[in-house]
């Protein structure tokens, strides 16, 4: 295999959709994961343990390391280190400005997960940090979602009705996870994360080798009007061990809606190195090979709103090319029916 | 649908002096709430309550402020609710602090306190 297809397999992680040689990574891809961890290693734990307490955090570890008698198996394990203690004198003001040292101590998060593959003796052992360095300001639709919250929330306040409360409360809850993803979602945000992983053989420490890091880093910068959003991404990803080979990806994407159309541009490169060291011991001789690839994706779109979730897109451009004469004309219509986008004419590669 | 968590009924008493008697009710941890305060049976205050003045304090003895307060975790960094209630004008300030977890993302509790005030 050349060593652009092993990069091109290792820079998107285990993802299928790389699958076939050619990466279909999309923009979006690239952004900072909200679980560093267990996308640079590629898995979706069935369970994640998320302690609320130190005590908790504490006695999650210990379990852990207890069930395994070494190094835990399948283990996964998220928390922020600043909620794990009270804070009940921090208020809601998201008017408030907010400096970038507190935003990234409220949103500085950790996660650690171990996977071990059935009938494999080998134990995959990962660390990840992301935090947001500037959060973002209050679209209207968050507005408009906690104007409504605070109206129902009064209603409660001037019932003595016990099954009214329900009721209501009952209608807060749709709400309230309708705001929490777009609740900082306007203006200039900066995200950050970071994971590398190792392996342990036969649950052993002393083979412990570091194999993979990952760093991410997306600024973004979001107008309510006209709506405008520019976001850039950079990607790193360096492989050791078994897995050869980095990969630097970098880009901006600028979108813009105008009515029911959305144009959209984006300019993603690619710099991959595939470094193979050999020595015979010192003083010995050192072997080796270098190679460094670099490629880009331009590729701009237009979109246009039918209405009920539904719409129709147009993209045009060209593709990565990881193989010398590997076809990279991008050239697609879509009909999106609210269940995911059908290709109507497709060359994408 | 998840029921509210409704912590059990808050009373405590508040010995008051001759200065005015001031009430704030902070949600803390981030979330997203709300309170309604009574003065024995009138409705002194409704939304944020920041330094409310509840009256003179010799003219407060034997009479009681409630507070109902509703908490939406809306803060998606921890499921914990928090409220508290401060008092100051009386012989010395005081502080309560009433905090459940809710069980999970968009639930909401429900706090109810009483303070009665004394000579």
């Amino acid at each position: 295999m050349k060593p652009s297809l092993v990069l091109a397999l290792l820079v998107a992680g285990a993802g299928p959709a790389v699958a076939q040689g050619t990466p279909a990574i999309k923009f979006e891809d690239l952004r900072a994961p909200s679980s560093p961890t267990f996308v640079l290693m590629g898995i979706e734990p069935k369970s994640i343990e998320r302690p609320k307490t130190p005590r908790a955090f504490v006695l999650s570890a210990i379990q852990a390391a207890r069930e395994s008698s070494g190094i835990p198996r399948n283990y996964a394990m998220e928390f922020a280190p600043f909620w794990l203690v009270p804070h009940p004198k921090l208020q809601f003001r998201p008017d408030q400005k907010q400096s970038a040292g507190a935003t990234l101590l409220q949103t500085l998060a950790f996660s650690v997960a171990t996977a071990t593959d059935s009938g494999s003796a080998h134990t995959t052992v990962g660390f990840g940090v992301r935090a947001l360095v500037a959060r973002g300001g209050v679209p209207q639709l968050a507005r408009e979602l906690l104007d409504s919250m605070r109206t129902i929330q009064k209603r409660i306040l001037e019932t003595d009705d016990t099954a009214e409360e329900d009721r209501l409360v009952g209608l807060l809850k749709p709400l309230a996870l309708q705001l929490q993803p777009i609740l900082y979602s306007t203006g200039f945000r900066f995200e950050v994360a970071a994971a590398a992983m190792g392996r342990f053989d036969d649950g052993e420490y002393s083979t412990g080798q570091f194999s993979r890091l990952g760093v991410w880093v997306t600024p973004s910068y979001e107008v309510a009007h006209p709506k405008l959003d520019v976001s850039g991404v950079l990607r790193l990803i360096v492989n050791r061990g078994n897995r050869s080979g980095s990969a630097i990806d970098y880009g901006t994407r600028v979108s813009y809606d105008f009515e029911s159309l959305t144009f959209a541009y984006e300019l993603v490169g690619r710099a991959t190195i595939d470094a193979t060291i050999t020595t015979s011991g010192p003083p010995g001789p050192t072997t080796g090979t270098f190679t460094l690839n670099n490629t880009y994706r331009s590729a701009g779109s237009l979109e246009y709103k039918l209405g009920a979730g539904s719409s129709v897109s147009f993209t045009f451009g060209r593709n990565f090319t990881e193989v010398p004469d590997e076809e990279n004309l991008i050239a697609s219509v879509s009909l999106n029916l609210g269940f995911g986008s059908v290709p109507l004419v497709s060359l994408n590669k | 649908m998840t029921n509210p968590k409704r912590p059990p009924l808050f009373s405590t008493s508040y010995q008051v002096a001759k200065d005015d008697v001031l009430l704030t009710v902070v949600i803390g941890e981030q979330q997203l709430g709300s309170s309604i305060v009574w003065l024995d049976d009138n409705v002194l205050k409704e939304g944020d309550v920041d330094k409310l003045k509840v009256g003179k304090g010799s003219a407060l003895v034997g009479h009681r402020v409630t507070i109902k307060t509703v908490v939406t975790d809306t803060n998606d960094m921890t499921d914990r609710t928090s409220t508290t209630i401060i008092l100051e004008g009386g012989t010395a300030p005081a502080e309560h602090t009433l905090s459940v977890d809710v069980d999970e993302n968009g639930d909401s509790a429900i706090y109810r306190s009483k303070v009665e005030f004394t000579s």
